[in-house]
């Protein structure tokens, strides 16, 4: 469902086109239990992703609780998605770019 | 309206065929790539509110209908289900004023259609929910 990064104490994930609903079910599990493995910041890679559900939203918020505020960064977010994350209010936990 | 009709079981893998459809309504009317990813995201997550929450037994199989079409150049949604009544309008909306630790991960997917539309309406008829979404071409 994603790639996995390590680098300068940071993971990087790195997504596929679709983060809908059917691929963050299977996303949801691996991601969380990865992240907890890692216990470091986390960084989505967002540059192939051109449609997100409310379903990685929530991902981003499990995500933010478990590695706390400013510990989770989207980079490479195409405009689009970054109006739907903005709607979301996702932008006012984490750091999008 | 409608123009074209989609039928989806309610099971969840049917996203699948609502996407391809909207794929080829999309191709078909010309509309943009952004505006077929925002019709395809209010429809998902209707859809999928109806799959989790209109139906005690979720193995019992069920209609989802879905309806799209234009009033002028706006793009009309409707879906319709038999499942319990339910008005998304009346759903309250996420708390934002709260740490990310504090606040309560539910109703994003509401949250989204009523944001991204122009305009959402709700009746019940025939024991049947329907919903009525209007949205702006992109």
């Amino acid at each position: 469902m994603a790639d996995y990064v390590s680098e300068g104490g940071s993971l990087r994930c790195v997504f596929g086109e679709r983060l809908d609903t059917v691929n963050c079910m299977s996303l949801e599990k691996e991601l969380l239990e990865k992240i907890k493995e890692m216990k470091s910041p986390v960084v989505f890679d967002m540059e192939k992703v051109q449609y997100i559900a409310s379903s990685f939203l929530r991902i981003c918020f499990q995500v933010t609780k478990e590695v706390g505020a400013g510990n989770l960064s989207l980079i490479k977010v195409n405009p689009e998605i970054k109006k739907v994350l903005k709607i979301a209010g996702v932008d006012k936990y984490i750091k999008i770019d | 309206m409608p123009e074209e009709t989609v039928v989806l079981e309610n099971d969840i893998s049917e996203l699948e065929t609502l996407r391809k459809a909207l794929d080829g309504f999309g191709a078909k009317n010309s509309l943009s790539q952004n505006t077929v990813i925002e019709i395809n995201l209010v429809l998902e997550e209707a859809v999928v509110n109806i799959i989790y929450y209109a139906y005690e037994n979720k193995k019992e199989r069920h209609k989802i209908v879905i309806g799209l079409g234009f009033e002028n150049e706006v793009v009309v949604l409707r879906v319709e289900d038999d499942g319990v009544p339910f008005n998304l309008l009346h759903s309250p909306e996420p708390l934002f004023d709260t740490t990310a630790k504090e606040m309560k991960i539910g109703g994003l997917g509401i949250h989204l259609i009523r944001k991204l539309a122009n305009s959402v309406s709700y009746h019940r008829t025939d024991g049947k929910n329907i919903l009525t979404v209007q949205m702006r071409k992109q």
